[in-house]
């Protein structure tokens, strides 16, 4: 199969109709989408703003990310299970707004507040200092419930990532990648990903084809559905350790895998599993993960983490199973390391786990400069000072700073 | 023209020209410019910098009460205003290597200079105070001073000028410093398996943590001839926690006596330790420390009597170094009390 993403590269935004794409301009008329709120939504838009990369302006709290996209079939959908059905996922072409994303900014009680901060100072720790944004400013109505908030504020991000995309189906993209998974390499190494998601609970949860994830067993899915949609997120724990849904349908592990798949490896499959927060349930999954992958005849796997804590546990146990069956595993995860870099980063450990990538250190304290603006609002908790002042904060404040499917580039290393 | 940096060189007493073992109990002092060695540093740090004072401590009288007393001589460098702290080298000298790091890592917490000291590998103080003080590699008597002094010189300068210092030119401090990597994460995750496929020696980015292993003790073959002995990492203490034992990162331990108690008392013990909720144990302390039914099994015959005190620490976020010289220090302080038939029951939050 193959899975055609075609990149439309867009320089500029513009709030205002009507909604068009011209050229490298996007126009939105923000009364479009205000419309694709309904009429008895628990939230309400409170504002549309343009954020770009080195401008002085922060937001917070932010809840997810999500990349512009929309099948080049009218007929399929870019979020399969949210925006419409199954049909094409993973096959056919996808276009996407290349550097756009659509960040939606709520207070929502009982979700961890993360920071978007566009200045220079903090491009290298946050992706989404790096990308030109949309933000999406939502309040809640009087007496709101909070999960049917966070469920409106996910249909109206994910209906107009793929409404905006949708514009670019009659023009030729800029780029054409092709995204291939067929024929396997004998002859080279079989490899496959163990990609970790973490659903929980309200607040808490990762979507499979809109399904959560929080009881699900761990199961196969197609590396090329994995990349076109199929997987989304509503999980708000700390703001460096969540996967948002941009980085799922960008899942970088993926893509690493497939750009030298025929060439050093033969990518076998991915494994999604979720990590249980009780010790029999995780158990169960790491069991069973580790079967899959074995299923496979892969003889080697990235494991990744999502959150963090009690979430070591799936890691190391996956890790402990693939490693005593003789496989080679690599661990992908971040560090709470302590301010001064001193506190041990691993909480549980086993002797297999020899290959570790180090995303950054959550605790690590950052100072950024006074800004211009702020978008949503003006002070959260665990960031010190008014959000447009200069602020200091912990990495982990940070969106997708120490991301653990590798979307950044942080590390750390020992001195 | 750039002006030269202030520096503070410590020395025992030998050293410091004060005199040999019979001088160790001497009190700090203060000399004015280089003493000794650090005539020899002088010359090697040329005209970038100047040894404006040289504090000056007899060996014993730091090692009786390390902590405070190397806040004292932290206090008799501060009033020199330096840039820098250079103590030493102690070379393979333990009690000396334990003073220039005691004093090292009190100036760097008062005064946040750079602070450099020199010691052989073999030095117990080494694992001790690298992760507080920058110790050059140095050889086991004066006989290296020369190649001492060179190295705590060059790694002095690169500290004072913001320099980021060389692997290998200090013992690693084992700090987990945030790094910007050309690769994402992925990338280097994918790069790390196919390595590992084609046979190479894995370049982990975090090395696991080398937990000593400890062999367990054997059992005890008649309980009730046994002394049972209480310990916790829970935090109780008395209420007013006497020895200021820490919540959190905890350095001490303390002992404390349960002399004609038969349950822990709310009103004498209290519980403080930042890694969980002591309303329970402040409520009733033989939740964390199970004095009273210890003491209904004595009184059944099921063990042969308890000591008389228990064993306290706050077990939240400690130093795996802390936590293995906790250990340590407790089992040694109950040996030298009781040779056998003694087991301890250790209580963990």
């Amino acid at each position: 199969m193959t899975l055609e993403i075609a990149l439309h590269r867009l320089e500029r935004l513009h709030l205002e109709g009507p909604t068009r794409l011209q050229g490298p301009d996007l126009y939105l008329d923000p009364e479009e989408a205000q419309a694709l709120l309904p009429a008895e939504a628990p939230v309400k838009l409170e504002r549309l703003a343009v954020a770009l990369p080195g401008q002085r302006v922060r937001m917070a709290p932010v809840l997810d990310v999500v990349e512009p996209r929309a099948k080049a079939d009218a007929e399929q959908s870019a979020f399969p299970g949210f925006t419409g059905s199954f049909e094409g996922a993973g096959q056919g072409r996808t276009h996407v707004l290349d550097g756009l994303a659509l960040v939606a900014v709520a207070k929502l009680p009982g979700a961890q507040e993360g920071v978007v901060d566009m200045s220079p100072e903090a491009a290298d720790y946050c992706p989404f200092a790096r990308t030109r944004n949309l933000v999406l400013s939502f309040s809640l109505q009087p007496g709101a419930d909070r999960v049917a908030a966070d469920e409106a504020i996910r249909r109206l991000t994910l209906g107009l990532a793929e409404r905006l995309a949708s514009l670019a189906r009659d023009r030729e993209p800029d780029q054409v990648q092709a995204l291939q998974h067929q024929q396997p390499h004998l002859s080279l190494p079989r490899v496959a990903l163990v990609y970790l998601v973490q659903s929980q609970g309200d607040l808490r949860r990762t979507y499979i084809y809109g399904q959560p994830a929080d009881n699900i067993l761990p199961t196969l899915l197609d590396p090329l559905e994995a990349l076109d949609g199929a997987v989304v997120s509503g999980n708000f724990v700390m703001p460096s350790n969540k996967t948002c849904t941009y980085i799922h349908q960008n899942n970088p592990l993926l893509r690493a895998l497939l750009a030298r798949h025929g060439r050093d490896l033969d990518l076998a499959g991915v494994v999604v599993a979720n990590e249980m927060s009780r010790m029999a349930d995780k158990e169960r999954c790491a069991a069973m993960a580790a079967r899959l992958v074995r299923s496979l005849g892969a003889q080697g796997a990235v494991i990744n983490q999502e959150g963090g804590g009690n979430t070591i546990t799936d890691v190391m146990m996956i890790c402990r199973q693939l490693g005593r069956a003789g496989l080679k595993t690599v661990l992908v995860l971040n560090e709470f390391a302590g301010e001064d870099g001193t506190t041990p980063s691993l909480t549980e450990t086993t002797p297999e786990a020899v290959a570790i990538v180090s995303t950054g250190n959550n605790d690590h304290r950052l100072s950024l400069p006074p800004v211009d603006e702020v978008i949503g609002a003006e002070s959260i908790p665990g960031v010190q000072g008014d959000l447009r002042g200069g602020i200091s904060l912990p990495l982990g404040r940070l969106h997708s700073s120490t991301n653990q499917l590798g979307f950044n580039h942080l590390s750390c290393v020992s001195v | 023209m750039v002006r030269s940096l202030r520096v503070v060189h410590y020395l025992n007493q030998f050293f410091g020209q004060i005199g040999g073992e019979d001088q160790a109990g001497t009190a700090c002092q203060v000399k004015p410019g280089p003493v000794g060695p650090g005539l020899a540093f002088k010359a090697l740090l040329g005209g970038q910098a100047e040894i404006v004072a040289t504090v000056i401590c007899g060996d014993n009288y730091m090692g009786e009460n390390l902590e405070q007393t190397s806040l004292a001589a932290a206090e008799l460098v501060a009033q020199h205003q330096p840039d820098l702290l250079l103590a030493g080298p102690a070379f393979v000298s333990g009690r000396y290597g334990m003073a220039c790091g005691a004093v090292c890592q009190a100036v760097a917490q008062q005064l946040g200079i750079p602070t450099v000291t020199g010691m052989s590998e073999e030095n117990p103080a080494v694992d001790i105070y690298k992760a507080h003080a920058y110790i050059a590699p140095a050889g086991k008597s004066a006989a290296k001073m020369k190649d001492a002094a060179q190295a705590m010189v060059k790694l002095a300068l690169a500290l004072a000028q913001g320099q980021e210092p060389e692997p290998g030119s200090y013992f690693a401090q084992g700090k987990r410093r945030l790094v910007v990597r050309e690769a994402s994460g992925a990338q280097r995750a994918v790069q790390m398996l196919v390595e590992l496929l084609q046979g190479g020696e894995p370049a982990t980015e975090l090395p696991l943590p080398n937990f000593e292993k400890v062999p367990p003790a054997p059992a005890l073959t008649n309980l009730a001839e046994a002394v049972i002995v209480l310990g916790t990492e829970g935090g109780v203490t008395p209420v007013d926690n006497p020895d200021r034992i820490e919540m959190s990162m905890a350095t001490k331990w303390g002992r404390y006596s349960l002399e004609g108690l038969a349950a822990m008392d709310p009103e004498r013990f209290t519980a403080s330790h930042g890694g969980y909720d002591n309303t329970a144990a402040k409520q009733n302390p033989n939740r964390v420390v199970p004095l009273d039914v210890m003491c209904d099994l004595a009184g059944e015959g099921v063990v042969g009597s308890l000591a008389e005190f228990f064993y306290t620490t706050a077990g939240n976020a400690t130093t795996v170094d802390n936590a293995t010289r906790f250990g340590r220090e407790i089992a040694q302080d109950i040996r030298a009390r009781f040779q056998d038939k003694v087991g301890v029951v250790f209580t963990s939050t």
